[in-house]
């Protein structure tokens, strides 16, 4: 559990970076379950440290993905918008 | 109304950087007040994650549900418009209910007393969502009604809104309603008394939602006989709660 959350941290983060917020819903998503992952191996005394890393890394990725895959919550117009825009010009 | 903020010369958006402050601030007090309870962070974190899993599919799942009623299936799933559509918007209730059915399903395979995690630190949902709104407002979406007495915007040219007209400033109003909402919630829990805690999150949700819908004016909501998609969820939701709430009561009374 722990050495896979770190693993994801490690992902999720670079996800963030190198991608430039094109995959940062990936990042997010990987994120998560590193947490999760992370909660979870901090519960067995053996990978506590190892799942802690994983959780801290999984934390950072999981805003990283966040904060640079901006799109609004119960916002349609946007992208609606796009997608009317992209068919006008059909 | 700022879309983009310039950090190390890369453009990051303005809803981004709120909506990650919100979820940050609500664990730091989601934390704070589990530590005071005695309950295990590392059982919230679980949930958690499996209900930002769960709320990002939910969420967006609805959000193709919207735009499939605008634009047909052929339309959508064209190779070009999927970018489109992974970058494109969310909408919050396909993320609340299957978010919150994912925590309470997977809780069960844990082993975690999701429910009682969830009466007492449901006020994170609004806070984190308080803080969303005004993120919309700095993008300029979900915008509301022309208007044009006190409190009125214009939003610029550069943000998703019409800038040529004065709007009500209807994602600050239910931003200030979701931090009420929140301190509501909290204050609540903080004296113990968090057993409805739900069931008021639901209800003054949906009232506070049924109420909104009526001063936006962003088109593309899935409107159905004068009544938004959100509307109709946020009637079930009433109901619901108002159902939960008094089956509760009544076996309340009935065991003392």
């Amino acid at each position: 559990m722990g050495v896979a959350s770190l693993v994801l941290g490690i992902v999720s983060i670079l996800c963030g970076v190198f991608s430039a917020g094109v995959f940062g819903w990936l990042g997010s998503i990987i994120g998560a379950i590193g947490t999760i992952l992370g909660a979870l191996g901090r519960k067995n005394a053996e990978t506590k440290s190892i799942a802690t890393a994983g959780l801290i890394c999984s934390i950072i990725g999981l805003v990283l993905g966040v904060v640079l895959y901006a799109a609004c919550v119960a916002c349609a117009s946007g992208t609606a918008t796009s997608l009317n825009s992209v068919l006008s010009g059909n | 109304m700022l879309p983009y903020i310039n950090i190390l010369n890369s453009k990051i958006s303005t809803y981004g950087i709120l909506i990650a402050s919100g979820i940050i601030i609500a664990n730091i007090s989601v934390f704070h007040m589990a530590k005071k309870n005695r309950d295990s962070i590392d059982d919230i974190i679980i949930l958690e994650g499996y209900g930002l899993i769960g709320g990002f599919i939910g969420a967006k799942l609805m959000y193709i549900a919207v735009l499939l009623n605008q634009i047909g299936w052929d339309t959508l799933f064209q190779p070009k418009n999927i970018p489109l559509i992974i970058n494109g918007g969310f909408v919050f209730y396909g993320g609340l209910i299957l978010g919150v059915f994912t925590s309470l399903s997977c809780g069960k395979i844990h082993k975690i007393q999701t429910i009682d995690f969830l009466k007492k630190y449901i006020f994170a949902i609004p806070l984190a969502h308080a803080f969303g709104r005004l993120g919309c407002f700095f993008v300029g979406c979900c915008y509301g009604i022309p208007y044009s007495k006190i409190g009125a915007v214009q939003f610029p040219s550069n943000s998703f809104a019409p800038h040529n007209i004065s709007l009500f400033p209807v994602q600050l109003l239910e931003s200030i309603l979701l931090f009420l909402l929140s301190v509501i919630l909290y204050t609540l829990s903080k004296k113990s008394k968090s057993s409805y805690n739900i069931e008021i999150y639901l209800f003054l949700y949906g009232l506070i939602r049924v109420l909104i819908e009526f001063l936006r004016f962003d088109s593309v909501r899935g409107v159905y006989w004068g009544v938004s998609t959100s509307q109709y969820i946020s009637f079930v939701l009433i109901l619901i709660s108002t159902f939960c709430f008094l089956l509760r009561k009544r076996k309340k009374g009935t065991l003392s």
